[in-house]
């Protein structure tokens, strides 16, 4: 696993309190709710000092969605 | 300890970071509308949850643009009239940033700047008619991160969150440190090395014009360290030196060297010597009779950091490797130590105590008996009822003093102008000084008369233990027994309470000539006529003001 993967897993435990995967879909995790997501993208925006389109908030369902911001 | 926090914005993630901190209780109303409503209600929940303090996390610009000037200006106004009827919650009210968006020409000046401005001045006017309201600086934050990285637009309008995630570690480090300034747990003594921590390098191997510190550039960084450890001893913070070197050479340096903003009496305890710092920090300790777990030391070299660190309770924090930082440093240290809401009169006067202390410690030596250290200390001791400005320092001695204290009787603010309004009571305060220093309002004493009778009952009769063992308390109720003859007052009684803490003040009475009448768990109780009273042998000369 790569270092933005692993960074953005211990974003997500830090923000869900439990551990995910990457393609795990945020459907299967009740702690993952809007307000969770809203975080999750505010940090990962922060940590890698990025801009997530905001019409593309709601397509992000796994935590594997955001490598394609991260990585360009 | 019960915190709520209101906000006109949502602030969910920064009450999921509060409520993780353990020693906090978080109250916060259901939706973030609501905030005034709690407020203003008298039955809410907020009032419910009796709340130590309240944190308003208002967002500036929500509020500008939501109420516009006058309505938003009014909010401020209902905040500040709740603070005046809830004297026991303390509020802080947020200096506000207000980022007007709005399209406007060039030349012209826009209403949220001038909002901004008039919210915080008036912010600041009630900070100083109330006690219980203080300032939670989020502007500072925004000045320090930036706009752009403070608020997140994305937030803000897919969630009504004004605040990034990185705004909210500022904030939540911000209210930690209030809550620690608040509950008055700062420390209390900075103790700093010199060669390369207060000037650039060694003065014993460059003499002091070779040393670095000068008011523009590489030794403009030192001036500008001891700039802010100055401003620090104004807030109240003892200064201590522990420094290799020879006192002659650095003396030289605080009398002659220009660009010096420390002066010698500013430094409380100076050990310039040869000596192993531990020890020299022990010694500090013990003159100016403090625990070491109060001190913060500051040295540049990381083996004296890790020698003290080892050895001694006290902090120690890491010196910057980069000392262009070193201002900052200070900046640091003092909100991660020395934070204080506001500084009293003692505050204000705490070097110059304790230079006066250890020079009576000196005298103390110097003389053959006790006897003669009193005399010689040329005491004055001034005697008055007390009037309405003393009320704020009456229940401070009644809630701080542990020792001297015949009855432990706490009394809030309240309780000490009820008894000064009573006119079967008698509330008498005295200062001292003497030939080094003024100690203040020390000695204090409620008398309840019962002139039918013709009899008074001391209810407590109280001294700071700053003036120890110097008769004064004995000369303080002898005049206040003058003063109650005089009256017609022929019996007093007194009473001993006693506590873990208030051995010194047990044989207080019996001191006096005191006729012990009644004994019950430790509880004495006692008479005295005042016509055959025992003679009082006084140190201070006496000032009496009616």
């Amino acid at each position: 696993m790569n270092d933005l993967s692993k960074k953005l897993l211990e974003i997500a435990h830090e923000i869900l309190g439990r551990w995910v995967e990457l393609e795990q879909d945020k459907q299967e995790v009740p702690e993952w709710d809007s307000f969770a997501h809203l975080m999750l993208i505010n940090r990962v925006e922060e940590e890698f000092g990025i801009a997530i389109p905001i019409e593309d908030t709601a397509n992000i369902r796994k935590l594997s969605d955001f490598l394609q911001y991260i990585s360009k | 300890m019960n915190i709520a926090i209101l906000s006109n914005v949502n602030v969910t993630h920064v009450i999921n970071e509060i409520k993780k901190i353990q020693e906090f209780d978080v109250y916060t109303p259901n939706g973030y509308g609501i905030w005034l409503e709690e407020i203003i209600n008298p039955f809410s929940e907020l009032y419910n949850f009796e709340p130590e303090v309240v944190f308003f996390l208002l967002d500036g610009s929500e509020l500008f643009e939501r109420l516009g000037f006058e309505h938003a200006l009014e909010r401020l106004e209902i905040i500040v009239n709740k603070a005046k009827v809830n004297k026991n919650i303390h509020f802080f009210i947020p200096e506000i940033d207000v980022w007007d968006k709005r399209i406007i020409p060039n030349d012209e000046l826009s209403q949220g700047r001038i909002f901004e401005e008039a919210w915080n001045k008036k912010v600041y006017d009630s900070v100083s008619l109330l006690s219980n309201i203080h300032v939670i600086k989020l502007k500072s934050i925004v000045e320090y991160i930036g706009r752009k990285d403070f608020y997140s637009d994305k937030l803000w309008y897919l969630g009504g969150i004004k605040f990034s995630n990185l705004a909210v570690k500022y904030i939540i480090d911000e209210i930690k440190i209030l809550v620690k300034a608040y509950k008055k747990e700062r420390k209390k003594v900075l103790i700093i090395d010199l060669d390369n921590t207060l000037w650039g390098g060694v003065v014993g191997e460059v003499g002091v014009s070779g040393i670095e510190l000068s008011d523009f550039k590489e030794g403009r960084r030192f001036k500008d360290f001891q700039n802010r450890i100055k401003e620090m001893k104004e807030t109240g913070v003892i200064l201590a030196i522990a420094s290799k070197n020879n006192e002659n050479d650095v003396k030289e340096v605080f009398e002659n060297h220009k660009d010096m903003v420390l002066e010698w009496d500013d430094i409380v305890s100076k050990k310039i010597n040869w000596e192993n710092k531990v020890v020299n920090i022990k010694q500090i300790a013990e003159e100016l009779n403090l625990g070491i777990d109060s001190f913060v030391f500051i040295d540049d070299s990381p083996m004296e950091r890790e020698l003290v660190k080892e050895n001694l309770p006290c902090e120690v924090p890491d010196f910057p490797t980069d000392t262009s930082q070193l201002n900052n440093f200070a900046i640091e240290i003092y909100r991660k130590y020395f934070y204080t809401l506001r500084i009293t009169e003692e505050d204000k006067k705490k070097t110059q105590m304790y230079l006066a202390e250890s020079k009576r410690e000196e005298l103390k030596k110097s003389v053959k008996n006790i006897d003669e250290f009193l005399e010689s200390l040329e005491m004055k001791m001034k005697i008055w009822k007390a009037k309405p400005e003393d009320v704020s320092r009456i229940a401070e001695l009644t809630q701080k003093t542990n020792q001297f204290n015949l009855t432990t009787i706490r009394l809030t603010e309240a309780e000490v102008l009820e008894r000064m309004e009573d006119e079967n009571y008698d509330v008498y305060l005295a200062s001292v000084e003497d030939k080094f220093g003024d100690y203040g309002k020390v000695l204090l004493a409620f008398v309840k008369k019962n002139q039918k009778e013709k009899t008074a009952e001391i209810e407590n009769i109280l001294m700071s233990c700053r003036v120890f063992g110097r008769n004064l308390e004995l000369q303080f109720l002898e005049y206040i027994q003058e003063r109650l003859e005089k009256e017609g007052i022929e019996k007093i009684y007194g009473k001993y309470i006693p506590t873990a803490k208030n051995k010194p003040a047990e044989d207080f009475y019996e001191r006096m000539g005191y006729r012990l009448i009644d004994s019950k768990d430790g509880i004495k109780t006692y008479e005295q006529d005042i016509q055959n009273r025992t003679v009082i042998r006084s140190y201070a000369r006496l000032e009496y003001e009616n």
